[in-house]
């Protein structure tokens, strides 16, 4: 079994939010991801984290769906 | 099937011919006895059909929840793909591979190439169209040896390759534009999905031999009623509901391997114009005997010493061949990380030999203390350099004593064979999908008329797909799936990139020789402080000097002393002007 945490060494500069604007972009040798704007199967990976999440909590501020006054209604 | 067409998995049945599964995605053996994989898979980004679906399959070596896809992700993302000698001559040396190395006129042969409509391609050979100097080039050196095509077969093929392919032309010289699977493709591709399919139901039944179907023909409604099979050698036929569902494989590029070790060269068992009754050739020859819709399996199976070529698998204990092999790579060996990047092509070659070490352990259970090396050639007819036979007629040995001599360690042969295990495979048609071939030739995945039939592979039409990958496999299934079960699902036409307007520049510099092409600093003018600058490849030339490159090479463009210089000239200032202040 691979030692997911440890094998998942993605570079810190890897960036979220790609910005096909910014520079040119072409194959080379460092390249290990696609171009920025890519679309299609190949992006819909479900990455490895990078570290444990257990015991992680998150908030999140926004109204709920559950409370919309429902159009049929 | 399953996941679109939510059928169950008990009742899908699969019938192969062999003892295992995976057909063309091998991968056998031990140190002991030499580990053996018939090819090895380059792969890009933009096999969209084959992560589409292996998006949905689970890695056997990551924990639950995680796909084929996840893995491979994991593997390439953190491992750039490149080659440090892609191509080799003069027993040793690395040849300067930095360009494609294409006169302005070569140049122009690949570009009235993508030019030209599919359709005026019909049964010509890439040499009949290309000059011999182009067949002479780095880049017909690297295209060849990379896609495996030969000199005499389809220039249709070539062209879609090319279009197909059109986004990695900038990084084919050094093979950065491609990435490659974690091991061996049964080990990486087959084991997970065959382990997928198992756990939902659907059966798997060897030595079983399609070689004919009953068709009912009510008008322009074909439906199978049945298939005729060998079933361990016995003559089995298995009814066919008018409701039930037919996928067949037309042929395969690795029917009829004759295979070879260290002592032995392979012997071929399939007639060199007809593979005989006992092949899996024979579905296709009786369907095609039954209509036209079916195509002309002659065509492609037809001509042996034109589709065969022989591959070569290396168990490698360290010796001075291993330790060549280090001063080669872009990493060590031994680190987990790419090797070679890809093949290394010896240019002078007579067999075009070419080698690679993929990413090892390249298999699960690899020793530590091991390598795992293929190898392969293209020309099968010529005698080799230093061994004086053609390939097929070589053993594992001699195989390995002409790979030595290319890279300059003949004198350490001994050294080598005694810490060398080579096992060899002859496919007789490894690249029949790629001879000459007219529209007809083959039939669509869906048949006219064909209710329940559908057909799959290599040997079948695509709208703009090419054929000899694993994606269009998958496409070609899909198709059919997706039509014989009426499911309103598209199967994507080929990634657009060949169409995106930043590919066409990024290739048309590398065509270039990596200069910029004509036009290019003109372009650069104008859209230079423009959202759109970054399409454009960078200048070699610092900013101070370019307006005066820019000028001359619309002088070149147009002649010296036209009138209409100065005016173009003019305009683009003030374009450039007008964009780049504050207001509109
Ligand atoms: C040496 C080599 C190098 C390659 N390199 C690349 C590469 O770099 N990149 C890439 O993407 N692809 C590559 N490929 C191509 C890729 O492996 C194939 O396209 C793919 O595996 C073919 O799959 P398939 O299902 O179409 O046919 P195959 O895998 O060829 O399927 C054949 C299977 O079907 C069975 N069969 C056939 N006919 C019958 C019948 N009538 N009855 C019962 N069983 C039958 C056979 O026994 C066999 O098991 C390479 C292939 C080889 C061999």
């Amino acid at each position: 079994m691979t030692d997911v945490a440890s094998s998942s060494t993605s570079p810190n500069s890897f960036e979220v939010e790609t910005d096909a604007s910014r520079r040119y972009w072409h194959n080379s040798s460092h390249n290990t991801l696609p171009p920025p704007d890519m679309m299609g199967a190949y992006m819909r990976n479900r990455p490895v984290p990078k570290g444990p999440v257990e015991a992680r909590k998150a908030w999140i501020s926004a109204a709920a769906s559950r409370d919309w006054p429902r159009l049929s209604t | 099937m399953i996941r679109d067409g939510s059928m169950k998995g008990e009742d899908i049945t699969v019938l192969d011919t062999m003892h295992i599964e995976g057909g063309s995605l091998d991968g056998a053996g031990d140190p002991e006895n030499g580990y053996i994989i018939r090819g090895g898979r380059e792969m890009n980004w933009n096999y969209d059909n084959l992560w589409d679906m292996f998006q949905d399959v689970q890695a056997l070596e990551l924990p639950e929840g995680y796909s084929v896809l996840d893995e491979y992700r994991l593997v390439n993302d953190n491992d750039p793909n490149f080659s440090k000698a892609r191509l080799m001559h003069k027993r040793g040396q690395i040849r300067d591979f930095s360009t494609l190395g294409l006169s302005k006129p070569q140049q122009w042969e690949l570009i009235r190439l993508l030019l030209k409509r599919k359709e005026d391609l019909d049964d010509i050979t890439i040499e009949q169209y290309f000059s011999s100097g182009f067949l002479e080039t780095n880049f017909w050196f690297l295209w060849r040896s990379m896609f495996a095509f030969e000199n005499w077969q389809s220039l249709l093929e070539m062209k879609l390759y090319m279009h197909r392919f059109l986004d990695a032309i900038d990084g084919l010289t050094d093979m950065s534009a491609l990435i490659f699977p974690k091991y061996n493709q049964f080990d990486s591709f087959v084991r997970p999905l065959v382990t997928h399919l198992r756990e939902r139901g659907v059966k798997i039944q060897f030595d079983t031999r399609v070689h004919d179907l009953d068709i009912k023909v009510d008008g322009d409604a074909r439906t199978v009623t049945a298939i005729h099979a060998k079933v361990g050698g016995a003559d089995t036929r298995i009814p066919v509901g008018p409701k039930d569902l037919v996928f067949a494989l037309t042929g395969s590029m690795t029917e009829g391997t004759a295979y070879g070790d260290m002592d032995h060269a392979p012997v071929l068992a399939r007639g060199k114009h007809d593979p005989g009754e006992a092949s899996d050739w024979t579905l296709w020859t009786n369907l095609a005997k039954k209509s036209p819709i079916f195509g002309k399996p002659e065509k492609f199976y037809g001509n042996v010493d034109k589709s065969m070529w022989e591959s070569v698998t290396l168990t490698c204990k360290p010796s001075p061949f291993v330790d060549r092999l280090k001063e080669l790579s872009v990493n060590d060996p031994y680190s987990g990380k790419t090797v070679t990047g890809g093949i290394i092509t010896f240019t002078d070659s007579n067999w075009v030999l070419s080698f690679t070490c993929n990413r090892q352990p390249h298999f699960p259970t690899q020793p530590k203390d091991v390598l795992v090396v293929w190898v392969y050639a293209l020309l099968m007819d010529k005698e080799g350099n230093y061994v004086k036979k053609p390939m097929p007629a070589c053993t594992g040995r001699e195989i390995l004593a002409e790979l030595c001599y290319h890279l300059g360690i003949e004198d350490k042969l001994d050294a080598v064979v005694a810490n060398t295990k080579a096992r060899l495979a002859l496919m007789p048609y490894i690249t029949a999908m790629f001879m000459p071939r007219a529209a007809g030739d083959r039939p669509h995945p869906v048949p006219a008329g064909c209710t329940n039939l559908g057909l799959m592979g290599q040997f079948v039409e695509t709208s703009n797909d090419i054929i000899f990958t694993m994606d269009s496999s998958v496409r070609t299934a899909r198709i059919a799936v997706y039509t014989l079960l009426k499911l309103p699902k598209q199967v994507p036409d080929i990634s657009p990139t060949q169409y995106d307007i930043r590919t066409i520049l990024k290739g048309a510099r590398a065509l270039n020789n990596n200069e910029p092409f004509p036009g290019e600093r003109l372009l650069h003018r104008l859209l230079d402080k423009t959202y759109y600058s970054h399409i454009l490849p960078p200048l070699p030339e610092p900013d101070a000097t370019r307006r005066g490159s820019a000028e001359r090479e619309l002088a070149g463009l147009l002649g010296k002393g036209d009138q209409a210089l100065g005016a173009i000239i003019g305009w683009l200032e003030r374009i450039r002007e007008s964009i780049s202040t504050r207001k509109g």
